[in-house]
């Protein structure tokens, strides 16, 4: 089993945060789903390409949806497109995030929503000299 | 269980690649593998733990493995961080 995983960020955000991850790991996220929102874009493109995007990584075992920033058009465009496709979302979304969701993303969707918050905030630290 | 001292020696340290590296090493034997430096320890199978060493050059790292592979576990991850995770410097 495996979760489907889609991305959806400003911009290319996601995108980059995928390349580097793929650097980073050694191996390629193409299965990984990816939707740039643009500012100049309209909102039910945004949702219908979310819903797309849902539908073509979920091979039965969940989707999970991963978000920069909670509140803005690319978290709200995916709340609405939970209403069409049974899934979670996780905002938030950093490399830290992105790197342990993919490692674990064999793991059910409960339990690896659960892995992509404990790991994103894993990744927050305070450093002093 | 058995455990080892290791010291971090290629230039950039334990850096993300790196730290890759030692996970896909430690993931592929079956026993649980810790990472020690000082206080904190760490699950060696977990790219952010690993991570979260924030070992630099220089730091001591200390390896414990416990399962019916430890002796080689252990030998390969020694071996993988001695030998800078193959990098040149």
């Amino acid at each position: 089993m495996s979760v489907g995983i889609v991305i959806v960020t400003h911009g290319n955000t996601g995108a980059t945060l995928l390349e580097v991850a793929e650097f980073i790991l050694g191996e390629s996220m193409a299965e990984i789903g990816f939707v740039a929102f643009r500012q100049s874009g309209d909102q039910q493109t945004t949702i219908a390409e979310v819903r797309t995007a849902m539908a073509r990584a979920d091979s039965g075992d969940g989707v999970l949806v991963l978000t920069d920033l909670v509140g803005a058009s690319p978290s709200n465009a995916v709340v609405d497109a939970l209403e069409a496709h049974s899934g979670v979302m996780v905002t938030g979304l950093n490399l830290a995030m992105l790197m342990s969701v993919w490692n674990y993303r064999r793991q059910p969707l409960d339990l690896l929503a659960r892995k992509a918050v404990g790991s994103g905030r894993r990744g927050v630290r305070v450093f002093r000299e | 269980m058995i455990a080892g001292n290791v010291t971090i020696v290629n230039k950039l340290g334990l850096h993300a690649r790196a730290a890759s590296r030692l996970v896909n090493c430690a993931s592929g034997y079956a026993s649980e593998i810790r990472i020690v430096r000082g206080a904190r320890a760490v699950n060696a199978k977990s790219i952010m733990g690993v991570l979260t060493l924030a070992a630099a050059r220089g730091a001591e790292l200390v390896i414990e493995v416990e399962g019916a592979d430890q002796q080689q576990a252990l030998e390969a991850l020694t071996a993988l961080i001695e030998g800078r995770f193959g990098e040149d410097e």
